[in-house]
């Protein structure tokens, strides 16, 4: 029975379902007054709701797309290479894929916490990564009204679930010792 | 070349299309206006219709009626006709903040919004402010202010929370001074 490398089969197979659900699902929300604005973020899919209203930037969306197709080629090489670990390509397969969702998850937290460094800086708006907070914005040229907006943010599961698949995907790197046949010595 | 390298080969030209591709595409389709990566058609229309808002000339906030006093329980029931200036649907959750006689800086008590009140655009509802005087204005209306039917008062904290978005502000107001009696 040929080996397979269990911890890449199951990054490789995480990683596609990722995709699928981070479709629908983003990895982090951010929800402005009574679902006055939010903003659903993940590497694949990042929208805004503004009320009714929705949309995409295009920059963003173009990042999402690479992202997208990253984690795709990613996943699917990550599948072959688990299944057939011990042929002359499978090693580049391996490194192909295996880090590709952990730089996944690294550049999004950074995204994040840019844009709210960002926010802090140029607007002096607090925005929370994490749970809610109450924020006042000083109104242009208005000296009496001040506004204090209420912001609720989290991560949702299919970011701790991208986590799991970039464990898996780095423990098969090296798991690959073991399930790896040491090439014969020429005679 | 062998099959090792042409996968190698396969692999970085795949991560070069799976980058430039979608990144080209992006930067063609907004050649005309590169400002459009960052900031789409649709926010504009966003920022456009709620500056297109509230230029109305019909007042936003209209009394209807008379005043409702009861002197016993110290309240005054007030109605407004509210006139939603804005292109969008839009719930107002509460009101409420202080009354301070602007003269003597004197606590008269305090407002709120009876019913969280949701207003189509455009649209016109009623709403019912309820004001409640503390125990010490009524005699304070009548040392002070005896004679005067309308007392300039001070808003103090006001807070509107519309939409989950709190706006507060502080504005000077005339209030009918309950003891007055012509």
């Amino acid at each position: 029975m040929s080996k397979i490398n269990w911890f890449g089969l199951a990054g490789g197979i995480i990683t596609i379902i990722v995709v699928a659900v981070s479709m629908l699902i983003p990895w982090w929300q951010i929800t402005i007054g009574d679902n006055l604005l939010t903003a659903n973020a993940s590497p694949v899919n990042t929208n805004f709701n503004f009320l009714t209203t929705g949309f995409t930037v295009p920059l963003i969306w173009a990042l999402n797309v690479v992202a997208l197709l990253t984690l795709v080629a990613s996943g699917v090489s990550m599948l072959i290479y688990s299944v057939l670990p011990n042929k002359s390509y499978s090693k580049d397969l391996l490194n192909f894929g295996y880090k590709k969702p952990l730089f996944t998850v690294i550049f999004f937290i950074i995204g994040l916490v840019a844009v709210t460094l960002i926010l802090q800086a140029a607007l002096g708006i607090g925005v929370p990564l994490m749970g809610s907070t109450t924020t006042p914005f000083a109104v242009p040229f208005v000296t009496d009204v001040s506004i204090i907006v209420f912001m609720s943010a989290g991560f949702l599961w299919p970011f701790w679930l991208a986590i799991v698949a970039a464990g898996f995907c780095i423990a098969a790197r090296f798991y690959h010792r073991k399930v790896a046949v040491a090439p014969k010595p020429p005679q | 070349m062998t099959r090792m390298n042409k996968v190698r080969l396969l692999l970085t030209i795949l991560t070069i299309v799976i980058v430039v591709v979608p990144l080209v595409g992006a930067l063609l389709a907004n050649q005309g206006n590169l400002m459009g990566l960052i900031i789409p058609p649709e926010a504009n229309d966003i920022i456009d219709t709620l500056s297109s808002g509230g230029s109305s000339d019909t007042p936003m906030l209209e009394p209807v009626g008379e005043p409702q006093y009861d002197l016993a329980a110290r309240t005054v029931t007030m109605t407004f006709d509210f006139t939603n200036p804005l292109p969008i649907d839009v719930t107002i959750n509460s009101m409420s903040g202080n009354v301070e006689c602007v003269a003597h800086g004197f606590l008269l008590g305090n407002v709120s919004l009876a019913n969280p009140v949701s207003v189509a655009k455009g649209e016109t509802k009623p709403l019912t402010l309820l004001g409640q005087w503390t125990q010490e204005a009524i005699p304070h209306f009548e040392t002070e202010h005896a004679g005067e039917e309308m007392v300039d008062a001070r808003l103090v904290g006001f807070t509107v929370d519309v939409q989950g978005l709190q706006i507060q502000m502080d504005q000077n107001i005339q209030v009918p001074n309950p003891t007055y009696t012509g």
